[in-house]
């Protein structure tokens, strides 16, 4: 008698690329699958960041409303529990077989590995140049877009890409479920679609009362920023600075700025006031300040970590 | 040794043991006798059961073993279990 082990063994050398990409969950499930999803799922919230882009909804993806980073962090991992704890729920009603909830937690979080393709995708430069173009249009639906269409076509090719990164998502999501709850055909494919459109209005619900969308505060630390340089205290400041800020404008080089800026407008005096907005997709805090030949605003703009990007110093308004 | 033949080739019901003869002394039995459930089973099913059985009946360690996932490998079981089930029935239902 063939020996099984040694069989299943071979077949499961054989797993090609194919295999792992359609139906990984044949090979990996449980707790090894829920941390590669946790990864994959949190590696997607970041990159998204870094272009703006919200996984807020189950299979919902939309760009241009800044928010800090944990925000995106959080979106993906509501989207996550909210599908699994559906599918759960409905596996356990209808399925016969007994099944582990780490198995389907696990296997439905590593479904979600395409979202790291979505976020990548959108980060491509000409679909960067298609959303700020066409970023009027979310104010104003009558405004007129001014694309590029290079910038149109390339972008269509990478949502084409992307399209089928989502499709291989939802595919993989029903294998999880499928598999982890032992229900097959047209009753795992029935149960499967009422469960992602019950998580989809869940998560939806989920991510507008537990996240709320801007308004982001971010005066207290555009105000401790603009105190620190009242203070002289430089080297402290440009510790809130991001990579690009810190190269650019190391502690000497602000000193500089700081002194030219009183040199012009006399001696600081107090800081009137502050208020933080959304301009034109960047985070932005402006610092009313008193000098003694006149009033300043210090226009400090933060990126998703809420690390400064930008500085300037413009006539008070 | 060939394998035993389980299945009637003509018409697919469950076959009958009619007899039993010793190596040694040749003595042989004679009368109808039924195959255990297990060995009605298909080759492969009744493989995963010897498997499972040296595992300790454990579906962790049989999936360690068959380098397969544990959902993968316990609905593998879920199946045999259902075919044993369905061979039960069979039985019961040829003995009236």
């Amino acid at each position: 008698m063939a020996d099984i082990s040694s069989e299943s063994s071979a077949i499961a050398k054989r797993a090609g690329i194919k295999d792992w990409l359609f139906n990984p969950f044949v090979f990996v499930a449980g707790s090894i699958s829920l941390l590669l999803g946790l990864v994959a799922i949190l590696l997607a919230g970041y990159i998204g960041s870094l272009s703006n882009t919200h996984f807020d909804g189950v299979l919902d993806m939309h760009s241009g409303a800044p928010a800090l980073l944990g925000k995106f962090l959080a979106e993906g991992i509501i989207n996550w529990l909210s599908l699994a704890i559906v599918l759960y729920i409905v596996g356990r009603i209808i399925s016969k077989s007994s099944f582990r909830a780490v198995d389907l937690f696990g296997t439905q979080a590593l479904a979600r590995w395409p979202t790291v393709i979505l976020a990548v995708g959108i980060m491509a430069p000409p679909c960067q140049r298609l959303v700020k173009a066409l970023m009027p249009m979310a104010s104003n639906p009558g405004a007129s877009i001014q694309a590029a269409t290079m910038d149109i076509i390339l972008s269509s090719m990478v949502a084409l890409v992307m399209l089928l990164a989502l499709v291989l998502m939802v595919a993989l999501m029903y294998r999880s479920f499928s598999l982890c709850s032992n229900i097959k055909g047209g009753k795992a494919a029935a149960a499967f679609i009422i469960g992602l459109v019950i998580a989809e209005i869940v998560s939806k619900i989920a991510i507008a009362n537990v996240l709320p969308a801007p308004p982001i505060d971010i005066s207290k630390p555009a105000q401790q920023f603009v105190s620190q340089l009242a203070k002289g205290d430089f080297s402290n400041a440009t510790k809130s600075f991001d990579a690009t800020m810190t190269q650019a404008m190391p502690a000497d080089k602000l000193a500089e700025a700081w002194k030219s800026l009183t040199t012009q407008m006399g001696a600081f005096q107090k800081q009137l006031g502050a208020r933080s907005a959304v301009e034109q997709g960047f985070i932005v805090a402006h610092v009313k300040c008193q000098f003694d030949k006149g009033a300043i605003d210090v226009k400090v703009v933060f990126n998703n970590s809420q690390q400064i990007s930008g500085l300037w110093f413009t006539p008070s308004q | 040794m060939k394998s035993m033949p389980m299945h009637c080739p003509s018409c697919g019901h469950n076959l009958l043991v009619k007899r039993l003869t010793c190596q040694q002394c040749n003595t042989e039995v004679e009368g109808l006798y039924e195959f255990p459930i297990l060995a009605l089973l298909g080759r492969d099913d009744q493989e995963f059961v010897l498997q499972f059985m040296k595992a300790s009946g454990s579906l962790k360690e049989m999936s360690k073993l068959l380098k397969l996932s544990y959902p993968t490998v316990r609905n593998r079981l879920d199946e045999i279990i259902e075919n044993i089930k369905r061979i039960q029935e069979q039985q019961e239902e040829a003995n009236g």
